[in-house]
């Protein structure tokens, strides 16, 4: 019931989403009626690449929640092992450089 | 145990901060981060070492790719040579034009010949008519101005790169603060810094499956190494490693094959036209300030000449622009000096070598045809 209830509001975000982006009602419908099926004749329009970068991420981001909701970061990290610890914090170091970054894109600068 | 039982203050967890709902009545206690325990004193140079062999590793790996430290070809290096026009060299020499006119005329060789470095502003990609809009508009700038024509990208009016001039005009402090340190402390030392290898560039080149209907489509490549004041050329790993000059050319083949996305023909005569009435305002409005303009296509060759001579007609596109501008212009199939047996990698743009032996013939043309050296500009002086 619970999960049902979350992927409801999920659902009902993703729809206020699409208000919250378009440029104009036009535009909005065209993309509900997408997300709904009944675009006759459409044409995928992102890379198999942009699918599955949003299918890792988003994923990641739900088990995290999940796996921390009863937890804090400061537990978290005391029971790891400090190689763990140490390796992660060099990964995120090195993912951060060679990512190499384009600009600052703060999505709210883009309204 | 509850869920709530183990996050609140002293509960299994250990680590819950206190809210103000913690403490009803009293003042948000100020907040006190505990550190988790662990030998900090020891992972923190592990980390460090750690994160400096993985980055070793990659910069390894990308100069083993043949890559060597160079600029990156930025809006922000672009604004630095804009900026040259407004702060006191608004009589100069300026480049216009898309790659081909980026990457096959050399600073160093027209110098030499012409006793002046020009201002280089030519994009990749990009007509040169964004940035000739920008110039025309400009009245500071009073030089001479050359104006590169690949047909593809000018008479289409692509613009992969049409920023820089927006850029040049609002750049903020922090962003040119940024470029200096980022030229002076960063660039040149490390190889694996050009966007060809920021790491989602990296991952999404990797061949994943396709989808349906969506098939893939190659990005270009690192195809140039620029220098400080952008005098670029082609990268020599386009002409000496066969494997990347194969991948150059079937990049360039996938526009060559004509596919749905095409403009139809009619909507391309439209296009052609807008562009050539385009360059005919800013020519004009150029000229009016005495700035002189030529315009110069540089060489192109095998499927690459074949399809510009398809879809852009000569009479169609160059002689219809010189004739609706009435500006002069360099061809590089008039002069037997510039129509040689160049050699062109990826049929678009002259290996390193023949990019200083062109750029010398190309300003002997232009200063014995269209710019004397001496000019009555000058003289006026």
């Amino acid at each position: 019931m619970l999960a049902a209830l979350g992927l409801l509001t999920f659902a009902l975000v993703n729809v206020t989403w699409v208000f919250f982006r378009a440029k104009t009602f036009d535009k909005a419908w065209s993309v509900l009626r997408g997300m709904l099926g009944t675009n006759a004749a459409s044409k995928p329009i992102l890379p198999m690449f942009g699918l599955l970068v949003v299918a890792v991420i988003v994923g990641s981001i739900v088990l995290t929640h999940w796996y921390m909701r009863g937890r804090t970061l400061e537990s978290v990290v005391a029971r790891a092992h400090p190689a763990t610890v140490g390796t992660v914090w060099a990964l995120l170091a090195f993912a951060i450089v060679i990512a190499q970054g384009s600009g600052a894109a703060f999505i709210y600068f883009q309204f | 145990m509850s869920l709530d039982s183990r996050t609140q203050p002293g509960g299994a967890d250990g680590y819950a901060r206190q809210t103000a709902a913690d403490r009803p009545g009293v003042a948000q206690p100020v907040p006190v981060r505990p550190l988790p325990a662990q030998p900090w004193s020891r992972i923190l140079p592990f980390a460090i070492v750690l994160f400096a062999l993985m980055l070793a590793a990659w910069e390894w790996h990308w100069r083993a790719f043949g890559v060597t430290p160079g600029m990156r070809n930025t809006d922000g290096l672009w604004a630095i040579q804009r900026r040259r026009i407004d702060h006191g060299e608004g009589n100069a020499t300026v480049l216009t034009g898309a790659s081909r006119v980026y990457f096959d005329v050399q600073l160093p060789v027209w110098e030499k010949l012409a006793g002046e470095r020009p201002i280089q502003l030519a994009y990749e990609g990009t007509t040169p008519l964004v940035y000739l809009d920008d110039l025309a508009a400009d009245a500071n700038f009073t030089g001479r101005v050359l104006i590169g024509v690949a047909p593809d990208v000018f008479f289409t009016g692509f613009a992969y790169r049409g920023t820089a001039a927006k850029y040049a005009h609002k750049e903020s402090p922090s962003q040119r603060i940024g470029q200096w340190l980022s030229m002076r402390f960063v660039e040149p030392y490390f190889a694996f810094y050009d966007p060809d290898y920021a790491l989602e560039t990296v991952l999404a080149r990797q061949p994943w499956p396709q989808r349906p209907g969506r098939p893939a489509r190659l990005d270009v490549r690192k195809l140039s190494e620029t220098a400080a004041d952008r005098n670029t050329h082609l990268w020599s790993k386009v002409d000496t490693d066969p494997a990347y000059r194969a991948l150059a050319r079937q990049i360039w083949r996938q526009d060559f094959v004509p596919s749905e996305d095409d403009p139809p023909p009619q909507k391309l005569k439209q296009m052609i036209a807008d562009e050539i009435a385009r360059a005919a305002k800013d020519v004009a409005a150029l000229r009016a300030r005495g700035v002189k303009v030529l315009f110069v296509r540089s060489p192109s060759d095998g499927e690459y000449l074949e399809f510009e001579n398809k879809l852009f007609p000569r009479e169609q596109t160059w002689d219809a622009l010189l004739a609706a501008t009435g500006a002069p212009g360099i061809h590089f199939q008039d002069y037997p000096e510039l129509n040689r047996n160049w050699n062109l990698p990826e049929w678009s743009h002259l290996a390193p070598a023949d990019a200083e032996r062109y750029t010398a013939a190309l300003y002997t043309i232009i200063e014995r045809d269209f710019w004397p050296r001496h000019d009555q500009r000058q003289a006026e002086r």
